[in-house]
């Protein structure tokens, strides 16, 4: 069996379709990655801030000055922290823009409220400064944060928002290249016409037939882990990654404050990397179903791809429909990571009122699905006649 | 051993392309002749359980062939007559992947596969792609691929397609080597391949097997109605029109006509012996015309 899924997994690997796709597929994750690491907002606010005389990374600061408990008090310190930094940096002609600092003044200072930017503007006008105790910032409970009994970690949260957004990116990446692997998986040969030799072999009609499947399921997991250790590697060397033990609900970028689990960074990572991969799964499966009923391995990826963006677009027509609660089940709604939290943790829009039971419903539809195609394919092949 | 085809019947829509065909094979070479069309890959495809009769069953050793799939795709071989190989895999690695398939081991394998290739001829370009292979190449990794598990039985729809004179000599001698405690079965348009190595020959037409015996007990059959003259261009021309024409070639003297008709068709006309060609022709001479052999020049 072993053997046979090498030769499988080999007849995929040589496809020149298959290997024109990587190829491009290497230039879109470097566009990927140059757009979501180099030139995030981050990144690129760090440049600018080098330019003007700062630190190279203030991710070194924010890491070692704010991480820890979430308190007023620290909050206090940061929007007083930045008001020094931006105040400084007006008086020598250069703004200066973090998305840590923005991020939270933002949330904690709302301009509909108090224009802080236009105070401290007149201040400096004047030739004053503002403080931060003439700054009527908002207290944490105002915020409706998650409670839990510890109190919820702060950290540099935002290279972690960075690294949600890219993986959504390649989540559609590796899910279209899974649609084209698998799509060979049956119709390549159909296409060729060598049923007629395989299927008159021994173990045409049986082993033949799971060591396809294999093929399927192991290339696409090694599409999918090796595009994110690439990813993660990339990630780390470009970023900070010392956010990782912050709670997500102190991601002020993704504004998750009551987000009900008391997951950090890391794991969110995780639990979303762990769907993605079943959504994988699924696709993978849909994809060689397809290929057991068509005859081209044209059709098939056509098909298959175009059977992976159909629920984003009926959620359109659908939209707040009870349709569109069945839709939520397709993996192309994984692509958008804050989109699929909230989905989890809101009490109306999906099934279950629970993160862990959404979780674990969505999970079991995915591997049940993945399961159920596998195994129509196989029957399907294993009675394949002219 | 036997494979016995009992009443097998396949129409596609309103078109019958097999009826009640019935024959006993013992081991021994068959060439299957018939025209386009006249249902010989159908009846390969049946008998390898690749399609499904309308009606009728195909036995092996006296047993469906169905209730012993996997048992009898282990002693089967096939060429098809139309697919593409994996372009991008080496000869002998197409070779592993077949012997893997039929379920030998990776050391018998490799050894089988080398000595198929140098059997065929193809040693010394096994690690070439296949998308560097001429069609003779590719034909003969075909019929090699179709040897792998030591088949008792062999199917080989048009195994000569591609293959150049030299190759289909050396095919037909492997194939000579190869017919002891075997059934082979072989459709062709090439009629002196069948000729050369048929212990029997069958002639499929309208999906009717309509004989099938030794070439000689055939040719038999049109013994005394093939018949040589030599004419004007003219006239030959006429005869064309009015007979069964099996060779045409020019001489000094004008044109030399091999005519199959009952009856003479000059009187000038030299009685010669048939040939399988002769009675291919007989068979299926176009849209089984009725010619006009009443009036002789």
């Amino acid at each position: 069996m072993m053997k046979l899924t090498q030769f499988e997994l080999s007849k995929i690997g040589k496809n020149r379709t298959v290997m024109g796709a990587l190829v491009v597929s290497l230039f879109i994750l470097f566009g990927i990655f140059y757009v979501g690491y180099h030139y995030s907002q981050e990144n690129f606010s760090a440049r600018d801030n080098v330019e003007a005389g700062y630190p190279a990374k203030l991710d070194k600061s924010i890491k070692e000055k704010y991480s820890g408990d979430l308190t007023d008090e620290k909050v206090k310190e940061i929007v007083s922290d930045y008001m020094e930094i931006w105040q400084d940096a007006k008086t020598d002609s250069a703004l200066v823009f973090y998305p840590f600092y923005w991020d939270i003044q933002s949330t904690f200072i709302p301009r509909k409220n108090y224009d802080l930017f236009l105070v401290m503007l007149d201040k400096l006008e004047n030739g004053q400064r503002l403080s931060v105790e003439e700054v009527p910032i908002k207290k944490i409970d105002d915020n409706d944060f998650q409670n839990f009994d510890k109190p919820l970690q702060l950290g540099n949260y935002v290279p972690w928002t960075d690294l949600y957004k890219v993986i959504g990116n390649l989540y559609i990446l590796i899910s279209v290249l899974v649609a084209l692997v698998c799509s060979l998986v049956f119709s390549d040969d159909t296409s060729r016409n060598m049923n007629q030799i395989l299927f008159t072999t021994k173990y045409g009609k049986s082993k033949s037939l799971i060591s396809k499947l294999l093929a399927g399921i192991s290339a696409s997991t090694c599409l999918f882990v090796a595009i994110h250790i690439i990813n993660f590697i990339t990630f780390a060397l470009m970023n900070d990654i010392s956010g990782w033990k912050s709670s997500i609900q102190t991601n002020f970028a993704m504004k998750l404050f009551d987000f009900p689990m008391e997951w950090n960074h890391l794991q969110v990572f995780l639990c979303i990397i762990g769907l993605q991969f079943l959504g994988i799964l699924f696709v993978a499966a849909t994809s060689v179903l397809v290929s057991s009923f068509v005859k081209t391995p044209l059709s098939s990826f056509a098909t298959a791809t175009g059977l992976y963006l159909l629920p984003a677009l009926l959620m359109q027509a659908f939209k707040g429909n009870i349709v569109s609660k069945y839709l939520y089940f397709f993996p192309i709604n994984q692509a958008n990571v804050k989109n699929m939290l909230v989905l989890l943790s809101s009490e109306g829009d999906f099934f279950r009122t629970r993160v862990v039971s959404n979780l674990l419903l969505l999970s079991l539809f995915l591997l049940v699905s993945y399961v159920f195609f596998n195994f129509i394919a196989y029957r399907r092949m294993k009675v394949w006649r002219f | 051993m036997n494979l016995r085809l009992e009443k097998i019947s396949k129409s596609y829509g309103s078109v019958h392309v097999l009826k009640e065909i019935t024959f006993e094979l013992k081991p021994g070479i068959y060439g299957l002749l018939g025209a386009n069309g006249s249902g010989k890959t159908t009846l390969f495809r049946i008998i390898c359980g690749l399609l499904q009769a309308d009606n009728g069953q195909v036995l092996f050793n006296n047993q469906d062939i169905k209730e012993q799939a996997e048992n009898f795709r282990s002693v089967l071989g096939f060429l098809p007559q139309d697919f593409n190989y994996y372009p991008d895999f080496s000869g002998l690695k197409f070779m592993l992947y077949i012997a893997a398939l039929k379920g030998l081991n990776s050391r018998a394998a490799k050894k089988r596969c080398l000595e198929l290739l140098d059997f065929v001829g193809l040693g010394d370009v096994k690690n070439k792609k296949i998308r560097q292979y001429s069609g003779g190449m590719k034909q003969r990794l075909g019929i090699a691929q179709t040897l792998i598990n030591d088949p008792e039985i062999m199917i080989l729809d048009e195994p000569t397609v591609g293959l150049d004179p030299k190759e289909r000599v050396r095919f037909r001698k492997l194939l000579s080597n190869l017919s002891r405690d075997r059934i082979i079965i072989l459709s062709t348009h090439i009629v002196s391949d069948v000729e050369s190595v048929a212990d029997e020959i069958l002639i499929l037409k309208d999906g009717i097997l309509q004989t099938r015996g030794t070439a000689y007990d055939l040719v038999s059959e049109i013994k005394g109605q093939v018949w040589e003259c030599l004419v004007s261009p003219n006239e030959a021309d006429k005869l064309e029109n009015r007979f069964l024409i099996s060779n045409r070639r020019n001489d000094s003297g004008g044109v030399i006509l091999k005519i199959v008709s009952t009856q003479r068709p000059t009187p000038t006309a030299n009685q010669v012996p048939p040939t399988l060609e002769d009675l291919y022709l007989y068979y299926f001479r176009e849209g089984g015309q009725d010619y006009d052999e009443t009036n002789t020049i």
